[in-house]
């Protein structure tokens, strides 16, 4: 899978070019919309104490902070109810859910791990403002709502097509420009 | 000499060809990333659907709504005359609008009396809105199976800054918006509005 040059120097240029290609796939997946699991184990128990307070966890059939099967089918029910796809990981998406379940996660600073408080959210996202990455990732998707966005157009041009054009102007400009002359 | 007259010309080729290579993976990755999320979602509205017409339907049972997050799955569209059906994302941001039509955060909820905004890029499934016409049928199905129909009033190009049709109605809307002119590469200065009144159930009986 190389070419060979005037002068005889080897060259991976198809290798080089199918390098971009390969990456087609992982980038599809990369871009998923479900983040890595919260897998900690204050987010656990967090999670937990949202799931036993809606009745989808029974007290004491679970092992505090570890996703034992009784968290998992308990997760696992609770996506089914929300349209998620049933993991019973606690994705991003679930986790989101999970937090607008009437429970404000409040990230505390010291520990770095997420506990659960029957606070109002606006007290949520303040408190946890300026926790550690994860912590703060979960409060903010409880701030933010209900206050009413100005109106204004979309901008409904989407970037396939010029993508799309453009990159097949290079492509066919290179493929001209780097053909082996002929003699 | 480092590089001959030839020897540039040809390093320059590769790197127009490796450029527009991953110009073309970009734009074939976000619409694969859009397929693969109007796949995973569409056949929850179908579920749902049919869920909803197997049992009977109560009023008043129906679960509290919760507000939708951004760029989660918030309805299925259809209308049959066109041939779209496709999965409604919350928001109308970049991101959203890359996996489907998205509803304008802080428009009414399908269903609801008031003017609920779609938005979606024309080289999606709104580009078959160029052959709306009034009186087109348009479907929405919640995640709860709860389907409201509407009918077409009007099909008309409004200026990028006239944000007249995303006001709100107080009557049971629904508007449609997409680029205009449809072919044009890149940024549009004007956009294309379908409006659509709500039909409810004895009103769509009389039409069909």
């Amino acid at each position: 899978m190389t070419t060979r040059d005037v002068r005889g120097r080897r060259r991976p240029l198809p290798v080089l070019l199918l390098l971009p290609l390969l990456g087609a796939p992982v980038s599809a997946m990369t871009l998923d919309d479900y983040g890595s699991p919260y897998t900690s184990a204050g987010e656990v128990q967090a999670a937990q104490k949202i799931l036993q307070g809606d009745h989808y966890l029974k007290a004491g059939r679970y092992e505090a902070g570890r996703m034992d099967q009784g968290t998992i089918n308990a997760v696992r029910e609770f996506q089914r109810r929300h349209s998620i796809p049933d993991s019973g990981h606690l994705d991003r998406e679930t986790v989101a859910q999970l937090v607008s379940h009437g429970s404000a996660v409040v990230a505390d600073s010291r520990s770095g791990t997420g506990s659960v408080a029957r606070a109002n959210r606006g007290e949520g996202s303040t408190a946890a403002a300026p926790a550690g990455a994860r912590g703060s990732e979960i409060s903010r998707t409880t701030s933010g709502e209900g206050e009413p966005a100005p109106r204004s157009m979309p901008a409904t041009a989407g970037p396939v097509p010029w993508m799309t054009a453009l990159g097949a102007v290079l492509l066919g400009g290179g493929l001209l420009l780097a053909r082996r002359r002929r003699v | 000499m480092i590089l001959s007259r030839d020897g540039f010309r040809r390093t320059a080729g590769h790197v127009a060809l490796i450029a527009g290579a991953s110009l073309l993976v970009c734009a074939a990755s976000i619409t694969i990333r859009g397929w693969i999320w109007q796949g995973r979602h569409a056949d929850q509205f179908a579920t749902a659907a049919k869920s909803a017409a197997g049992a009977a339907r109560a009023i008043g049972d129906a679960p509290a709504p919760r507000p939708p997050r951004r760029g989660e799955a918030l309805a299925l569209l259809r209308a049959p005359r066109l041939g779209i059906e496709t999965v409604v994302v919350e928001g109308t941001d970049p991101r959203s609008l890359s996996l489907g039509p998205g509803h304008l955060k802080g428009s009414a909820l399908p269903g609801a009396p008031d003017n609920c905004v779609i938005a979606g890029h024309r080289d999606g499934p709104f580009g078959r809105l160029r052959a709306a016409e009034p009186g087109d049928i348009l479907e929405l199905s919640g995640r709860a199976g709860d389907v409201a129909r509407y009918r077409v009033l009007s099909v008309e190009v409004v200026g990028q800054d006239d944000t007249r049709p995303l006001e709100p109605s107080g009557e049971p809307r629904l508007t449609l918006v997409t680029c205009y002119p449809f072919h044009v590469l890149g940024r549009a200065s004007r956009r294309f509005v379908v409006r659509a009144a709500r039909l409810d159930d004895r009103g769509a009986q009389e039409l069909l």
